[in-house]
């Protein structure tokens, strides 16, 4: 079976959602309502690395907002 | 008697003709699907007697016609043209009949004819009925074998045909003929070397076959269904505008857009379809005039890329097509040998091309004789679709199917996306592949979902804990706590943590032995808002030190004698009966995590998933309608370290049922697991179908008696496995779930309802959610917003079909999907008497040979079939090689008498020859040879027997997937991506796997996520989803989830080795099991060494059976490891034989080899070490007890080897002891090791 997102030589984007949360993404296909393409097109190795750099908090963004607001 | 016929001449076959012959031979009882009918109406005046000396004068005019196939000695196939004979002519008179009748009489007469099979050793392979509807107006039906002629030849044949009609039979009136050896002779001279090489660069680096029908091999023939698609004429215009102006042909682009449909169904980006060529572009002078068998068919590989412009696409087939223009020469079996393929494909693609020269067969009949008004064909390929286009000013394709293989609601759905296809390359030719149209929503959700949980798992434990204060919770021995203890208990020790700075967003990690201290820290990590990681303390010790670093927990919670053989920094250890003054509990959302389980990480590494308390809470509270009535008792005995142990434990607690707690000698043995389920009078268990296997036979009579719901999970289960459950256990319930860690353990669940069968899908009907008894899971107890089991309600189930219903099919011939059955009559073929009257309708899809255009209610069939030829895996003797030996191919004349001697060592022709029928059987004696080609195609589909996957439980929707992220049709293979309430945050500290895993969700809320499992699935019609396997190298081993990459990586990490390589394998009778192959880099450790040391490194679950040392491994030529090539383990290897000395000795080493699958065993042969396990230990245990000798699973752990488990036998049945002193274990264990092989026997 041939999955677009193990596609080593694929083009790639890096979609994130309202909860900050990212995913990987082939460029053919159209971006999902609700994400934003924020890297690429490009090489699948430098989407996950831009991925590994930017999502340091895996919290929700609103979770992670609400314990702020919490700790306040 | 008619006179023997003389043999004219022997020639070879050509590769197409071997093809055939093999599966006209495969099942002499069969259909012959190559026996095709073309019948033509002919209106006016007929001269009976005029037309039977035609034919007469075509057969002597065609040496082709009159070929009968035979064996030789040798094997090798042959053609013997006989001579002098006549054409088998009858004719049948249905005017007495009422007009009405006619047709009926006439299609129950074709129904019968066709089933009438040629022998293919009596010539000729044809026959000609003249049938009489009334004085002037009759039906030609010329009933052949399609070893003759091809569809390229039909016109010729008809032409000559009426001219000799003209002419009397006058031989004198055509031009000679050109034989067919001449084309033979050109077949011989081809450069074969450059085709085979052509080809496998074609070929290269093809993984595996492209089947749309991969459980309809070795199908019986069977009459094909039918569907027709006729374009309009304005789509047919625009089509063929579009492929001029992007410089293709409509048959590339029919390849190509079949290409897309072909990976919409398989999952696969590389495909491989069968396309027919005409053959006659032969440089073989007049081939366009001759009557024979040309066609060939040729695989077609396409390589589809999601980016690329669908014009960029169709551009690239032609290319590649062309450059094997020079070698379409090559049979397919020829292809096949020489890529190293089997099976390559199992639909076709005819591409009708030959020109009809209607306005020269009208004339042919002269002013004065009848009119042609009508011809339609009817033939059969072997293929479970075959796609025929024939083009025309209205593009009419016809689908034709096997409707066994692909049932007629699949058919049209494909004809209506390939139509659109078509339709979207000439509105938008630069569309990417990737984003070609599909058909809306295969997708499938629970319509009637509760209503958000939002929930902790806290809060639905306290919530219950409240309800029923004094119910029992747990149970555990002669032990057993109220709700009111368990959670005062668990109030206490959460207190402590969170005192010591656990909380929401940390980590508590649990090690701990089952017991009910196990369930208090369970629960009292969740009251604290921390998310639990529950941790097998008998993991090996540096495993743990691993997924403790990797999740850093704030704490671990375990007993001092856990904690210290386990090394554990004492600072971060909280004992489960620790208290702390109550603290006031930080809020707790559920997007919080509430687990991290750890899974096999293909990279090497676990991978840890953290899901939230919302996912787990949902999960639970779904869970709580498993049971089946009144509150009940639970057992929990899978492994705690795995989602399922969790979801096992914590569901029971919040459905306020009792957890009877197995503990670490109970899981895997079941006359200890009958004792706890009838002592707590238990009523749902679960386990993994390997498990069951080892229940069902083993155990104890009246065992289990309490239980009403079984669950099944982890693995595939088989429907032979679920009908023993069900009916060991009668009465009782067995549910089938699907799921993974990363989605809160359960997304699909299935109620078996004792007729699963995959053989009608998808057509079949649903078995309903729960099928019967489904209804009693519906009413909640608690009401606490739970809903049924699945999506509840029949609407969920509404099929959706891919047909669409806007997009009408507007041949005539659109109706005519069902399969003719064919009528069984009585009435004789042939003679006077077969003038059996029926009513019914008229033959559809016959129509006008006229001008084209000239009646546009019926599709203009091809005359005269171009079916397929070739079959899978047919095993051709190609022709040419041979010709230096077998003479015909010489110049005409010069070999007759040559040919007369080979007739010498062939079988006789006609008549008295029995030795014909002789010689018939012993080619079919050959043709199997043909077969493992097509059996060694992997399979990839296990669906074939097991019970579905079934529908998405509460708030959980599914999607099957194809390579372009678009939902797949109804019946298609794809792969299943998850998505809804139960989705976990992700992998620990691992944003980039997180991020390739849970991705983007098109489908559902906006900014909502999917995880992708990585299993195939199908959907069928009703919705419920069927498990094909995996997409990667996953596996499963009782259960377990493993990534051969982790244990390949652990043992790449090992000095001494260079590679490796783990698969799973079952081998003969034994188990399946994983076993490593190791390439070795100097002298390293021997095969036990490394696996020993495997078992230092890994949990028992991942440590191989076996460890293989290979020089190299084998790999295909395309470079990847070839899995075929593996050699099955020996676990022999390491035996002693030690033959045995006593009576007990002689059972048990009798027993281990029936257990085992093997020869024979010795004495001091290691259970372990032979590749035993603890499924298999529960099978040798029973056998044990069965024959007289009492042992258990656990002695089999402890004593390991045929004399060891003899000495531990009570006085009375144990053997002498002269050999103790001998009897040493042959490999002493570490206490690491040891724990090791105690996790292995708990193993569910």
């Amino acid at each position: 079976m041939a999955n677009p997102f193990d596609d080593d030589s694929g083009v790639f984007r890096v979609l994130v959602n309202d909860e900050g949360q990212y995913s990987l993404w082939p460029d053919f296909a159209p971006v999902p309502a609700g994400w934003e393409s924020v890297h690429g097109p490009d090489t699948r190795a430098a989407c996950l690395e831009h991925i590994e750099r930017h999502w340091t908090d895996m919290r929700p963004r609103s979770l992670a907002e609400a314990m702020r607001g919490a700790g306040d | 008697m008619a006179p023997r016929p003389a043999v004219e001449d022997v020639l070879p076959l050509s590769p197409t003709q071997e093809g055939m012959v093999f599966h006209a031979l495969y099942d002499e009882h069969a259909r012959d699907v190559y026996t095709g009918q073309l019948v033509i109406r002919l209106e006016g005046p007929l001269d009976q007697g005029r037309l039977r000396t035609a034919a007469d004068a075509l057969l002597a005019r065609h040496a082709n016609l009159r070929a009968a196939f035979r064996t030789r000695r040798s094997g090798q196939r042959v053609q013997v043209i006989a001579g002098g004979i006549r054409t088998p002519w009858r004719v049948t008179d249905l005017s007495g009949l009422p007009p009405a009748g006619r047709q009926t009489a006439f299609d129950d007469l074709l129904a019968r004819d066709r089933e009438a099979r040629f022998d293919l050793a009596r010539p000729p392979l044809l026959r000609l009925r003249l049938v009489a509807f009334g004085q002037r107006d009759h039906r030609l039906l010329i009933t052949s074998h399609h070893l003759l002629w091809d569809g390229w030849s039909a016109p010729v044949l008809v032409r000559e045909l009426f001219r000799l009609y003209t002419a009397g039979g006058d031989p004198a009136s055509l031009p000679p003929v050109r034989p067919y050896r001449d084309y033979l002779a050109w077949l011989s001279r081809q450069d074969r070397a450059a085709a085979e090489q052509a080809w496998r660069a074609a070929l290269h680096g093809l993984d595996e076959p492209s089947l749309i029908a991969p459980e309809a091999r070795d199908l019986p023939a069977e009459q094909p269904g039918r569907h027709v698609v006729e374009l309009s004429e304005r789509e047919t215009t625009a089509l063929t505008d579009t492929a001029r102006a992007r410089g293709v042909t409509v048959s590339t682009v029919l390849q190509g857009l079949w290409a897309v449909l072909l990976a919409q169904h398989t999952g696969r980006l590389d495909v491989v379809l069968g396309a027919t060529v005409s053959g006659r572009d032969a440089d073989v002078p007049g081939i366009e005039s001759m009557v024979g068998l040309f066609i060939n068919t040729l695989p077609v590989r396409v390589r589809l890329r999601p980016a690329e412009p669908l014009a960029d696409l169709l551009l690239r087939v032609q290319s590649e097509q062309a450059a094997l223009l020079g070698h379409q020469h090559l049979g397919l079996a020829d292809i096949q040998r020489a890529t190293g393929h089997g099976l390559l494909f199992d639909t076709l693609l005819v591409f009708e091309s030959y020109p009809i020269d209607d306005d020269g067969i009208a004339r042919a009949l002269g002013p004065d004789g009848p009119r042609m008004t009508e011809v339609s064909v009817r033939d059969a390929t072997h293929y479970p679709l075959t796609l025929t286009a024939l083009p025309g000013d209205r593009l009419t394709l016809t689908f034709s199917h096997q409707p066994t293989a692909l049932d007629a609601a699949t058919v049209t759905g494909i004809a209506t996306r390939l139509r659109r296809l078509v339709r979207t390359f000439t509105e938008d030719p630069e569309r990417l592949v990737g984003r070609l149209d599909t058909v809306p929503g295969s997708r499938i959700h629970t319509p009637h979902d509760p209503p958000a949980q939002r929930a902790t798992v806290r809060d639905l434990f306290e919530e219950q804990a409240a309800r029923t204060p004094q119910a029992p919770a747990v149970h555990h021995g002669d032990t057993t706590l109220t709700f009111t203890q368990l959670d005062a208990a668990a109030h206490g020790l959460a207190a402590a943590l969170l005192a010591r700075g656990a909380g929401p967003e940390t980590v508590v990690a649990v090690a701990l032995p089952r017991g009910p201290d196990l369930v208090t820290a369970l629960l009292a990590v969740l009251k604290a808002g921390a998310a639990c990681m529950p941790v097998d303390p008998a993991y090996p010790p540096e495993r743990i030190a691993l997924m403790l670093g990797d999740a850093a927990p704030r704490l671990v919670v375990s007993d001092r004698e856990t904690a210290r053989r386990l090394a554990l920094d004492p600072e971060s250890v909280c004992d489960p009966r620790e208290t702390a003054i109550a603290v006031p509990r930080p809020p707790l959302s559920p997007d919080h995590p509430a687990y991290v389980v750890f899974t096999s990480g293909s990279t090497g590494r676990p991978k840890g998933v953290l899901g939230t308390q919302g996912a787990l809470a949902n999960r639970l509270a779904w869970g709580r309608d498993l049971t089946d009535g009144p509150a009940g008792v639970r057992v929990a005995k899978s492994p705690i370290s795995f989602i399922d142990g969790l979801t096992e434990l914590l569901g029971a607690l919040v459905a306020g049922e009792a957890v009877a707690l197995a503990d670490d000698e109970t899981t895997g043995d079941p006359t200890a697991l009958a004792a706890l389920a009838d002592r707590h009078r238990a009523t749902l268990l679960t386990a993994v179908p390997s498990l069951y296997t080892t229940l069902v036979e083993s155990a104890p009579p009246g065992g289990f008696g309490s239980v009403r719901t079984w669950i099944s999970s982890g693995e595939p289960l088989p429907t032979d496995l679920a009908h023993q459950i069900t009916t060991r256990w009668p009465g009782s319930r067995l549910v089938n779930l699907y799921g993974c860690s990363e989605a809160a353990g359960d997304s699909l669940v299935h109620v078996y309802a004792g007729d699963e069968s995959t053989a009608g899908w998808p057509l079949a009907e649903g078995v309903p959610l729960g099928g019967p008894g489904a209804d009693a899971v519906v009413p909640g107890r608690s009401g606490a917003g739970r809903g049924p089991l699945g999506s509840p309600g029949a609407d969920s189930a509404a099929p959706r079909r891919p047909t669409v219903g806007s997009a009408p099919l507007d041949g005539p011939g659109a109706d005519a999907v069902a399969p003719r059955q064919p009528t069984v009559g009585s009435a004789p073929l042939g003679g006077p008497g077969a003038d059996a009257v029926a009513p019914g309708r008229s033959t559809a899809g016959s129509g006008p040979l006229g001008s084209p255009g000239a009646d546009s209610a019926a599709p203009r069939q091809p005359i005269a079939g171009s079916a397929p030829l070739v079959g899978p895996g047919a095993d051709a003797v190609a022709p040419g090689r041979s010709t230096a030996g077998s003479g015909p191919l010489g110049p005409p004349g010069a070999g007759s008498a040559a040919q007369r001697q080979q007739t010498a060592d062939c079988a006789p022709l006609v008549g008295p020859g029995a030795d014909a029928v002789a010689s018939g059987r012993s080619t079919a004696g050959t043709v199997p040879l043909g077969l493992p080609h097509a059996d060694s195609a992997a399979p990839r589909h296990q669906t074939a027997g097991t019970v579905p996957l079934g529908r998405p439980i509460a708030r959980t929707r599914v999607h099957v997937l194809d390579p372009f992220l678009r939902p797949v049709p109804v019946g298609a293979t794809g792969e299943l991506y998850l998505a809804g309430d139960g989705l976990a945050r992700g992998y620990l500290n691992q944003p980039g796997r997180t991020a390739e895993r849970f991705v983007a969700d098109p489908f559902g809320p906006p900014g909502g996520r999917l995880y992708r499992t990585g299993d195939l699935a199908r959907l069928r019609l009703d919705g419920v989803v069927e498990f094909l396997g995996r997409a990667d190298q996953q596996v499963k081993i009782r259960g377990f989830r493993v990534e051969p990459g982790e244990i390949e990586a652990a043992a790449r990490a090992l000095p001494g080795v260079r590679r490796a390589a783990v698969v799973a394998r079952e081998d003969g009778a034994g188990p399946r099991r994983l076993v490593a192959y190791v390439e070795r880099e100097g002298g390293g450790p021997d095969a036990a060494g490394l696996r020993h040391a495997l078992a230092e490194r890994l949990p028992a679950h991942l440590v191989p059976a076996a460890v293989v040392v290979l020089e190299a491994l084998p790999l295909t030529p395309s470079g990847k490891l070839d899995r075929r090539a593996l050699p099955a383990p020996d676990f022999t290897e390491a035996s002693t034989f030690d033959p045995p000395r006593t009576e007990p000795e002689k059972v048990l080493c009798g027993l281990f080899a029936e257990v085992l699958g093997l020869e024979r065993v010795g004495v001091h042969d290691d259970f372990f070490a032979l590749g035993g396990d603890s499924i298999v230990s529960v099978r040798l245990a029973d056998r044990a007890r069965r024959a007289g000798l009492g042992l258990s699973p656990r002695d089999v752990f402890t004593h390991r080897t045929p004399a060891g488990l003899a000495r531990s036998l009570p006085d009375d049945t144990a053997p002498e002891e002269e050999f103790s002193a001998t009897a040493e274990p042959l490999v002493s264990l570490s206490r690491s090791q040891l724990d090791n092989v105690k996790a292995r026997w708990r193993s569910r």
